[in-house]
């Protein structure tokens, strides 16, 4: 696992960010499904419906947050989600 | 003034000195914090920019941004940003002028949603028509209330019933300068964002330094265009207001901290002034007597 590809991930609120750190992998409610991103992931911006935000953590953790909507930039390996 | 009443006075002005001093400091920490909450909120601010960018690149014209004619039925909406606390200098009274000015002459169209005592005071003072009020705000920005406030003018907004909302506030350049500005928020205008969002930096002083500008890049947009940009316009609005209140805070903590910093120096002067009037007067009181003591010895003598 060590050896993991990584993304930087940032999940903010306007006043300022909840979640910002690498990331092996995200995993959103997307409008069109949900959405599981990646290290390197093409660059897209989609918005988001209700739903939960799972974040893996490098060391295995996950964190989970609640999200009414949002939108989410996925750029240069890193992933901004506003919320 | 006999010497009691000058002593009194000069330990009264002491204690005054005391308590702007105390105020002056709490004032200085309050602003420090509410310039972190500044910066720890821009990621989301600029990346919130960028989206918007790339969306509007994609729309052809940009008719999500449609200004109505004067001639529309419905108001026009104005949050007004105050503190609830006065002994801030000509903070609030700059943004209520402020107000006065941009609005001239639209009063019977206006409604007010007024965020601290002074506003609410202000309208109910000048007859302008409260829809909304909020009192008694923290020092740190509620994101409860923001979003309560938002959700009700977008949703004046959609109706129609507003035609145009505005956003009257105190806006942060430096601990010495703020000025009090009206903004549009809706319908939405890029370009008003966008200033905002550069200001947010202050001028000078310890955030100052630039940041840098990430590459272009070619985005799969899903599910559309016009879908993003319907989840991300409440964004937008969140982000203006709440830099607005942000800006409110920094301007009314400073301006404190520097009405606060000249009362003190008033104080130290005329405790000085009192203290060289009591000296005079206790010199004269001594003088008297010393010479009524001679004058009755020299009664005695004869």
């Amino acid at each position: 696992m060590s050896n993991q590809e990584l993304l930087h991930v940032t999940v903010t609120k306007v006043d300022g960010p909840v979640f910002d750190g690498d990331a092996i992998s995200l995993s959103v409610p997307g409008t069109e499904g949900d959405m599981e991103i990646l290290a390197h992931h093409a660059a897209i911006i989609t918005s988001l419906r209700k739903g939960t935000i799972k974040v893996t953590k490098p060391d295995g953790d996950v964190e989970t947050h609640d999200l009414k909507n949002g939108t989410l930039e996925v750029s240069n390996n890193r992933a901004i989600l506003l919320i | 003034m006999g010497l009691k009443q000058i002593k009194n006075q000069i330990v009264s002005t002491k204690k005054t000195g005391k308590v702007t001093k105390a105020m002056e400091s709490v004032s200085a920490v309050k602003m420090r914090k509410s310039q972190e909450r500044a910066i720890a909120g821009k990621p989301y601010a600029e990346s919130a920019i960028r989206i918007l960018h790339r969306i509007s690149n994609s729309l052809d014209g940009k008719h999500f941004f449609e200004t109505p004619s004067d001639t529309a039925e419905g108001h026009h909406c104005c949050i007004v940003i105050t503190s609830d606390k006065g002994l801030a200098g000509s903070l609030n009274s700059a943004v209520l002028k402020n107000l006065e000015k941009s609005f001239a002459g639209e009063k019977e169209r206006m409604r007010m949603i007024a965020f601290g005592r002074k506003a609410v005071e202000f309208c109910s003072r000048e007859g302008y028509m409260l829809d909304k009020s909020y009192t008694n705000i923290s020092d740190n920005v509620e994101l409860d209330d923001m979003y309560d406030l938002i959700d009700f003018v977008t949703s004046m907004f959609d109706r129609g019933a507003y035609i145009k909302v505005s956003i009257a506030y105190q806006n942060f350049v430096s601990t010495f300068e703020q000025n009090a500005l009206t903004r549009q928020v809706l319908p939405l205008e890029p370009n008003v964002l966008e200033v905002m969002v550069r200001d947010i930096l202050p001028k000078t002083g310890r955030y100052s330094e630039e940041e840098k500008d990430l590459g272009e890049h070619t985005y799969t947009i899903e599910p559309n265009p016009e879908e993003v940009l319907k989840s991300l316009i409440p964004k937008l609005v969140q982000i203006m207001v709440y830099r607005a209140m942000l800006e409110s805070k920094a301007s009314e903590h400073s301006a404190r901290m520097v009405a606060m910093k000249s009362a003190t120096d008033k104080s130290k002067e005329i405790e000085k002034e009192l203290t060289l009037r009591f000296n005079k007067e206790r010199q004269a009181v001594i003088t008297a007597e010393v010479s009524e003591i001679t004058g009755g010895i020299e009664a005695l003598k004869t």
